[in-house]
């Protein structure tokens, strides 16, 4: 009974780092290379300063993301903790 | 083809020191918030380990600030070429985004540590305290952004 929850906080807390950590380098690099190669065939400096904006944009959501489950998720569980203590 | 006055064969000395500063000190202000934060999370952790998921938010905005570093180094190190070709002039303004944003991802990784540390303490006693805390750090992650913006301000010029 205590092993689930433990394993779902890890679940959670580990997708959400990973996307915090993973999300923003992958943005940057496939937003480069497409800017660059597929579609617009803009010069280097704008399409990596414009890649970086949109990492960091995206770093941004997963941040909020984390911020939001945190917080709406702990309010569960302190209600179940109440009912653990009686 | 010899180098200019504008073209010196120092010039991208200066392009590789703001490439390797923006990461370094990044790096140094996010350590510390890991740890600072790190260890009021496992003293808080050991009364109340239903907060944890709630108590990893200081570590992941400190990772953020690395993230910042990151971001900018890897733009300078794009930018960067053989001295022919890298004026003197483009290797400053290298350097200055990179100490910007270094700098301030240092202040903002202090900030964040001590913040951390506190607030993870204080929320296993207040719960109510957790939006203080978050907003705290917010404004002490902030404080990277803006050296991340005017790092790419500069990179543009």
């Amino acid at each position: 009974m205590q092993m689930v929850p433990d394993f779902g906080v890890f679940t959670t807390v580990f997708f959400y780092c990973s996307l915090i950590i993973v999300g923003p380098v992958v943005t940057f690099f496939v937003v480069k290379l497409i800017l660059l190669d597929g579609m617009l065939g803009v010069n280097n400096v704008t399409s990596s300063v414009w890649s970086a904006i949109l990492a960091v944009i995206v770093l941004h959501i997963a941040l909020g993301m984390f911020i939001v489950k945190a917080y709406s998720d702990s309010g569960k569980k302190q209600e179940s903790k109440d009912d653990k203590i009686d | 083809m010899p180098l200019s006055e504008e073209y010196p064969v120092y010039g991208p000395f200066f392009g590789v020191m703001g490439a390797a500063a923006a990461v370094i000190f990044s790096s140094l202000g996010a350590a510390y918030g890991t740890a600072k934060s790190g260890t009021g999370i496992a003293a808080m952790s050991v009364m109340r380990p239903e907060l944890i998921m709630k108590s990893i938010i200081p570590v992941v905005m400190a990772g953020i600030v690395a993230i910042y570093g990151l971001v900018v180094s890897i733009l300078i190190a794009s930018g960067l070429s053989s001295p022919s070709t890298y004026s003197l002039y483009r290797g400053f303004v290298h350097l200055g985004a990179g100490l910007a944003v270094g700098f301030s991802g240092l202040a903002a990784g202090f900030a964040i540590g001590i913040v951390g540390d506190a607030g993870v303490r204080g929320t296993a006693q207040q719960p109510r305290l957790f939006v203080g805390m978050i907003l705290i750090l917010i404004f002490a992650e902030v404080l990277g952004l803006y050296g991340l913006i005017v790092a790419i301000f500069l990179y543009t010029k």
